[in-house]
Parts: structure tokens; C-alpha cells; sequence
């Protein structure tokens, strides 16, 4: 991501994202998701034992991976639900991964980018203090995947 | 048992034992909902060291032994120590971690590299503790039952 730049495009008000080569358009209403993924970039200046304990840093398509499917996933349900999620958190791990992590009023989430070749993402799920338990593997990124989007908005507003 | 590494015995960590964590500045939440808390990146190792979190056994350290201990360890791969001020710590109870019932399982693991030679930088550590088992559902749920000892 190198610029955000608010446009209008038709009535509504949007902000634009350049991440890797390709741009994405962000609803107004999700700015602060924006900012988020905005602010994450810094990840990607970590390097090798930014923890000095031998973490590794993240690589490009990491991050790309991690901040396109917030971006997915967010646009779809405030375009499909009318809602608008908790602004996660985009955290580095010690292995290269990215945790999203949603702390909402009624729920929680983490959803771990893996740092291999493979699109997946693993995530764990609950009501807090383990109840409703809700967990598994995404193992395609590149689509919206209805049930984890259900979930995120019954619990993540 | 006698692990042949070192001159301590092993030991069984009973379930009223409290184990000390450090956690890293960088993975404190700073906003929203769980400010203040460890994030869940706070409780997933290194991935030179297999899927355990190190931890320090109350029988043998304090919470502020374990962060000065944390200032007599290289970093990773350097001649340059650590310092201990980028890191705090938690504790956790042996009980609460193992309510939670994630097939975690938690060993004595005491350290003496080089025994019987303590090597600058990589100090012995008769508290040492692993914590074994990683998941993302682990390092969500450890937040529940962490505890500051030293907080930010």
C-alpha cells in the first residue's frame, strides 16, 4: 500500500488502497478498518529478531494476503449486512505469520495468516471465556466464505 | 529423573505452581476492547524452538528474577544481550491452564547449556518450565488467565 486517497465514486464516498499492484476501493463507513490496514504496514519493516528472540520477519505476500482478505470479508458484510465489524487488530508473529484479531462486544476471533506458499488461515472463534466455540481452517482466501462471514457478523460488531 | 544435561533434577510442576511469562512490548494491545492485555501473539513461540512457550517455575524465580534473568541472555544469534526492559511479565496458575482444557501439557525443563560450563549469554535456569501445545484457540484462551506481575 502506498497512498490512501478519498474519492466519490456515484454517491458514495470512498477510500482508495493500493496494495501490491492492485487497487481496492473501501467504503467511507470503513475507515477505520482502513486506517488499521494503513497502520500495518509497518510490519512489513520488521526485521529478522524484532523480538530478540529470533523472530523472523513477514513476508510481502503475507501482509498482502492478510490485509485483502480484512478487506474481503469487511466489505462483504457491511455490503451484504449492513454492518460494519470491530476494527481488528494486524499483529506480527515470531514465525512470519499475521493474527487478525477482533475483540467484539459479543464475541471474539483470531484469524492467523500462515506464512507458507499454501492460502490458508486458521482461526479460533468464541463468546469469551471459551464459550460457542468456533474454530477451523480457511482454505480458500481468495473467496468469501459465507459462514465465516455469518459469524463474524453475528458476533464481531 | 535425572535429565543428563544438567545437575538439576526434573521435577513434577504441581497444579498450584504459577508459572512466569515475558511478554514482549510489541504484543500489548494498545486499543479497543482488550487494551492493556497481551495479545495473542504474546503466547506463540519462536519457531526455532518447536510449539512450547518457556516459562519460569515459582518454586525456583519471582517475577522480577525471571525479568532480570531475561537481561543475562543473548539475543538470538548476537553477542549483545537483551534488554530487559522491552519485556514484562504474567503469570499464570498451573490449575487454570489446565482447565482450559486445550491438551497442554506443562514439564520441568531446566536449563544449564554447556553444563558444566555457564556460557555468557546463555544463562542456566533452574526454573524453566515449557509449556507445551500451540494453537490459535491456546493463545486466545491464555489471555483469560494471565495475570500481570510486572505490567506495562
Amino acid at each position: 500500500m502506498t497512498a490512501t486517497i478519498k474519492s466519490v465514486v456515484g454517491l458514495n464516498r470512498t477510500i482508495q488502497i493500493k496494495i501490491g499492484n492492485d487497487f481496492y476501493q473501501i467504503p467511507d463507513e470503513l475507515s477505520e478498518i482502513a486506517s488499521e490496514i494503513r497502520d500495518s504496514k509497518k510490519i512489513l519493516n520488521l526485521k529478522y529478531d524484532w523480538d530478540s528472540e529470533g523472530a523472523l520477519s513477514v513476508p510481502q505476500f503475507v501482509w498482502e494476503r492478510a490485509v485483502k482478505t480484512l478487506i474481503s470479508y469487511s466489505k462483504w458484510i457491511w455490503e451484504n449486512k449492513g454492518v460494519i465489524l470491530v476494527t481488528p487488530s494486524i499483529d506480527a508473529l515470531a514465525d512470519g505469520s499475521i493474527d487478525i484479531m477482533w475483540n467484539g462486544t459479543k464475541g471474539r476471533l483470531l484469524l492467523n495468516i500462515r506464512n507458507s506458499p499454501i492460502s490458508e488461515a486458521h482461526y479460533y472463534g468464541d463468546t469469551y471465556e471459551g464459550k460457542n466455540k468456533f474454530k477451523g481452517v480457511i482454505k480458500n482466501l481468495n473467496e468469501v466464505q459465507t459462514f465465516f462471514a455469518y459469524w463474524l457478523t453475528e458476533f464481531l460488531q | 529423573m535425572i535429565n543428563n544435561t544438567t545437575k538439576w533434577e526434573v521435577e513434577d510442576v504441581p497444579n498450584d505452581a504459577f508459572l512466569y511469562v515475558r511478554v514482549h512490548k510489541d504484543k500489548i494491545e494498545s486499543k479497543g476492547v482488550s487494551v492493556g492485555l497481551p495479545k495473542p501473539s504474546a503466547f506463540k513461540n519462536t519457531p526455532e524452538t518447536g510449539p512450547d512457550l518457556s516459562s519460569d517455575w515459582n518454586k525456583y524465580s519471582t517475577p522480577q528474577l525471571s525479568r532480570e534473568h531475561i537481561g543475562k541472555e543473548y539475543r538470538h544469534g548476537k553477542d549483545e544481550f537483551k534488554n530487559p526492559s522491552d519485556f514484562f511479565i504474567v503469570s499464570f496458575k498451573v490449575q487454570d491452564i489446565l482447565d482450559l482444557d486445550l491438551n497442554q501439557k506443562i514439564e520441568h525443563s531446566p536449563r544449564q547449556d554447556n553444563f558444566p560450563d555457564e556460557l555468557q549469554g546463555s544463562p542456566w535456569n533452574h526454573s524453566h518450565c515449557s509449556i507445551i501445545g500451540d494453537a490459535e484457540e491456546r493463545r486466545v484462551r491464555m489471555i483469560d488467565v494471565a495475570n500481570w506481575e510486572i505490567k506495562p
